[in-house]
């Protein structure tokens, strides 16, 4: 079998917290965000995985680590089998453009970037307003020197726009942003990232600021890209109900820690993590006749700086025991390939 | 009579250039006390103006063309503006869509609710009115103790649950919430919309709830009305509106929204976008989107018709349509 396209393996992520001058005068340690704390999991060619958590369980921080826009604390992440941890540190700009070596190392790390894109949440922030929807898409091209005539890179352009269904593209091409609705602005975000041929995506939460009328198109996109191309899919999500659609399997992450990972369907009609129980439970149901019985959660997150000893998750859990304040559960298969970190899974 | 009745309001935005364009169009509504209505529709289909205008907090270029607006029988829309400033807050309160965030940064969420209960004359001493801004608090789930911090030591959930207790101060007979769980987390939302499900019941609201997200108006609606482009497409009670949909508009959009009980259900997508209210379609608004318009749906405006008892819709291929 062909190796995951992705491997993350044992990833964390620590930020610094900003020491007060009480703190420095007592000489008191620097405390740390755990943003992601020992995280592992693998993506296969053309699978999608839904990374789903609320917000600071630290989904959004894995794939910005997966792209290298951050520098991992620890751990190891397998593109395609190059470890890209130190893509971040590879800056591209301070390269000494007379070093071989170092020149070969830029067009690695390029390539890889070529290979790996995002579509942000937000499409109306992440588009430059003052750029024509033409200028977005090209732009890309002229960083990786891809496509030899103006004429390439407008079939490129072309291309690209009329496969994340901005047709026909000459229609659209000399318009700036605000002349597009929200769903026509994320298509051109996904076009602008497509305009590269990647192979892996990650999506970070790309249909949350949409309509529910346009959400399916975007997902159906997104799957059409999955099949149609192979691309493999990162789906960062706190909606448990979008990302039950469409994905192949499901991680579910608590205060920077996978607590559940399974094929998708498995995680939501079984869920053996007391906390996806309450997370599943609480998703709306579009229909009066079949509320369901809540597991709502007292309180909130606890932040990812003092974090609980034992199971992060036993403050909150409803079915917390002694031991759970104690020992911290690791991921163990419950069946083939559903793993769950629970002493009483 | 209904607490709260919205009679064939109509809600224009005059332009720069003076033009008139019609962001709501003869909407009516009931809400009776201890109830709870879902006003649903997507961004930009006129569910925030219809609650401006009612509340008459329009922005300057908005006029209110026609209707009435009953609260316990008094027409709002024919008060001076010194009794509406009167009954805002006392009888009619609404918590606005983000208005967690509009919580004064430099003053302790006690002072702000202190502040609502003496400039609407609740409680004028100042000891007495930290009591009950304590009470407010407790009533929404925070520890009165927390009063004295500031809204940064807030999460969201916290922030929101302040904004529904400042809301609740006067003992109003109605209360609006204007997505009041847009941008919280699952887990939070949950939270939330038990804190108003309770709260209707114990002090016998009128509670009105505008969101997007028809998974909330199923989750504590007794009520809904799905608007379309500034117009009412459908009104009913939530199980006929969730489990017999008649408007096309309202079937899709119940198609599009994902159910994680049904997973392989497919999900369908309204193609198109709603008009703009400065384009709009002759006939019926959404016809341009719809998939069974007919050729008079283009031409004609549809009238409401009661197709069963308090389940409206203003569809031309009513009646006559089969299930």
């Amino acid at each position: 079998m062909e190796a995951p396209i992705l491997q993350v393996q044992s990833l964390r992520k620590y930020f610094p917290c900003q020491r007060s001058m009480a703190d420095r005068l007592f000489h008191r340690r620097r405390k740390f965000v755990h943003a992601v704390d020992d995280v592992s999991f693998t993506i296969n060619r053309g699978e999608i995985l839904a990374l789903v958590g609320e917000s600071g369980s630290g989904k959004t921080t894995i794939g910005m680590n997966v792209l290298g826009l951050q520098e991992p604390t620890g751990g190891r992440i397998l593109f395609d089998g190059y470890d890209v941890t130190r893509w971040a540190r590879g800056d591209l700009e301070s390269v000494n453009s007379d070093d071989v070596a170092a020149k070969k190392r830029r067009q690695q790390i390029l390539e890889l970037r070529r290979r790996a894109q995002i579509i942000f949440q937000d499409p109306y922030e992440s588009l430059n307003p003052r750029q024509k929807v033409f200028e977005t898409i090209v732009e890309p091209l002229e960083i990786h020197r891809i496509g030899r005539s103006a004429e390439e890179k407008r079939e490129r352009v072309r291309k690209a726009l009329e496969e994340s269904g901005l047709a026909p593209a000459e229609h659209f091409w000399d318009r700036y942003p605000d002349r597009l609705s929200g769903g026509q602005r994320q298509r051109l975000v996904i076009a602008a990232a497509l305009v590269l041929e990647p192979e892996l995506l990650v999506a970070d939460e790309p249909v949350s600021m949409l309509d529910v009328s346009i959400r399916a198109e975007i997902l159906s996109l997104l799957n059409e890209l999955r099949e149609e191309r192979n691309i493999t899919i990162l789906y960062t999500t706190h909606d448990l109900a979008t990302a039950g659609i469409f994905t192949d399997r499901m991680a579910v992450m608590y205060l920077g820690r996978i607590v559940e990972l399974g094929p998708t369907q498995a995680v939501l009609s079984e869920p053996r993590h007391p906390y996806t129980r309450a997370l599943v439970s609480v998703v709306p149901a579009p229909n009066p006749r079949r509320r369901r019985k809540q597991v709502v959660l007292e309180g909130e997150v606890p932040n990812p700086i003092d974090l609980p000893s034992g199971c992060r998750f036993h403050p909150r859990c409803p079915q917390a025991q002694d031991e759970c304040s104690q020992i911290d559960p690791q991921l163990v298969p419950v069946s083939e390939d559903h793993q769950v970190a629970c002493l009483h899974a | 009579m209904a607490t709260l009745d919205v009679r064939n309001l109509s809600v224009c935005y005059l332009t720069d250039e003076g033009v008139a364009l019609n962001a709501a169009d003869d909407v009516s509504f009931q809400v009776d006390q201890g109830k709870s209505l879902g006003i649903v529709g997507e961004s930009g289909c006129g569910k925030t103006t219809v609650m401006l205008a009612l509340l008459r907090l329009l922005p300057e270029a908005g006029r209110i063309m026609e209707g009435q607006v009953f609260l316990e029988g008094k027409d709002l829309l024919q008060c001076s503006e010194g009794e509406m400033r009167n009954l805002r807050w006392s009888k009619i309160s609404i918590v606005f869509q983000g208005a967690m965030n509009a919580l004064n940064p430099v003053r302790t969420i006690e002072s702000q609710i202190v502040e609502v209960l003496k400039i609407h004359g609740v409680e004028g001493q100042s000891q007495r009115a930290r009591v009950r801004a304590g009470e407010l608090l407790e009533l929404v789930g925070i520890p009165p103790e927390r009063g004295r911090q500031y809204p940064h030591q807030y999460s969201g959930g916290m922030r929101q649950r302040a904004m529904i207790a400042m809301a609740l101060a006067c003992n109003p007979r109605v209360l609006i919430a204007d997505e009041p769980t847009t941008a919280l987390d699952v887990m939070i939302q949950a939270q939330i919309l038990n804190l108003l499900r309770k709260l209707q019941k114990s002090l016998n609201l009128a509670l009105i709830i505008v969101t997007h997200d028809l998974g909330v108006v199923a989750e504590i609606c007794d009520d809904v009305l799905v608007m379309y482009s500034g117009t009412v497409v459908e009104t009913g009670s939530g199980d006929a509106i969730f489990n017999h949909p008649r408007h096309p508009y309202t079937e899709r959009l119940l198609q599009a929204f994902p159910d994680i009980e049904s997973p392989n259900a497919d999900l369908v997508s309204i193609p198109g976008n709603p008009p703009r209210l400065d384009e709009l379609p002759p006939g019926c608004r959404f016809a341009p989107r719809c998939h069974i318009a007919e050729e008079r749906c283009h031409i004609e405006v549809p009238k409401p018709i009661e197709i069963e008892h308090r389940h409206w819709c203003a569809c031309h291929l009513y009646p006559g349509r089969r299930e």
